[in-house]
């Protein structure tokens, strides 16, 4: 008997895997995407929703960001790029402190409604940034 | 490791349906096998071949394809399986296996058969009687086809601790066989 150990050993277990085990762990995993996909579609959509919410409230400021960002007119931006061409790093300089003197204008004016619009278009945003990150390690495996 | 296998872990890893399903197909008889010899019974062993596979789905992404996927699958099962002994306490070693149409296939003299069959009977009880931490080496090494260090990295202890617990898992199946024949 000693010498046959380890032939018996693999052998294995007595009962044989049963033949639909495959097929059922197949079906339980497509009954796991069917949810998943389902899952993320309701995310999807409430994020979308919240978008739009947060971009409905914050309209009065997007548009005056386009104009500020086009210089109320194409010819603000030929000039821009007229001046980035000759002095770009002096450019680059006055477009940063115009930018940083304008954000500190518009968060000033946003008041409450202005705060929860960027509130609704941030959690979409760290909710689809958070998907695109791959999954973090959570000590021990699973 | 194969080609085709590295690259159906890639795919699986990326969250490819069909690559993942190809795997299942692969691993699954092993996987039961392994799982088998840690569960009492073969509804238990089922439940957790199909829990070991969904939440290998779900961590999907942490599966590397530069490295063999078995031992990967392995270490989900045997947390499983630990965690139902955990539950079970004290450890449940009902359900010897008790199916006697399998036969070898070789042609033997019914005797023969029969007597091979206790044999493996007799060592299936006696492995699930072992202790756990031999059980599980014993599994892993005969059941998974695992290396010596492939053991030691999905259970998280050294060599020489493997080696010796399969040494003495050994030891006292082949004592406990020969009190049999005695």
């Amino acid at each position: 008997m000693p010498e046959s150990l380890e032939r018996l050993l693999r052998e294995g277990p007595m009962d044989p895997m049963p033949a639909r085990l495959p097929a059922r762990v197949l079906q339980r995993l497509a009954g796991v995407r069917a949810a998943e996909r389902r899952r993320r579609w309701l995310l999807d959509a409430t994020l979308a929703a919240v978008t739009l919410g947060g971009v409905l409230i914050l309209w009065p400021q997007l548009v005056q960001i386009g104009e500020q960002a086009s210089g109320g007119s194409s010819a603000g931006a030929e000039v821009w790029l007229a001046q980035a061409a000759t002095a770009p790093a002096q450019t680059v300089l006055e477009t940063l402190t115009a930018a940083i003197e304008w954000t500190g204008r518009l968060t000033d004016s946003l008041g409450i409604a202005g705060l929860a619009g960027v509130i609704l278009l941030t959690i979409p945003l760290f909710a689809w940034l958070r998907r695109l990150m791959p999954e973090m390690e959570e000590g021990a495996l699973a | 490791m194969e080609q085709g296998e590295t690259d159906l872990i890639r795919r699986a890893s990326q969250g490819e349906e069909t690559a993942f399903d190809r795997l299942v197909e692969i691993h699954t008889p092993r996987l039961y096998r392994l799982v088998r010899r840690m569960a009492p019974d073969r509804a238990e062993a089922e439940a957790l071949v199909q829990e070991a596979w969904l939440r290998a789905w779900k961590h999907r992404q942490r599966c590397s394809p530069d490295k063999p996927f078995f031992p990967w699958l392995a270490a989900i099962a045997l947390n499983l399986a630990r965690d139902e002994w955990r539950k079970r306490q004290p450890l449940d070693f009902a359900d010897v296996g008790d199916s006697i149409d399998m036969l070898p296939a070789e042609e033997a003299s019914i005797e023969v058969q029969i007597e091979a069959q206790q044999a493996r009977a007799r060592l299936s009880r006696y492995i699930e009687e072992l202790r756990p931490e031999w059980r599980i080496a014993i599994a892993l090494r005969y059941d998974g086809g695992l290396e010596y260090t492939q053991i030691a990295a999905v259970v998280g202890i050294p060599l020489n601790t493997v080696r010796t617990h399969l040494r003495r898992a050994r030891e006292s199946l082949r004592a406990r066989l020969e009190a049999d024949d005695a």
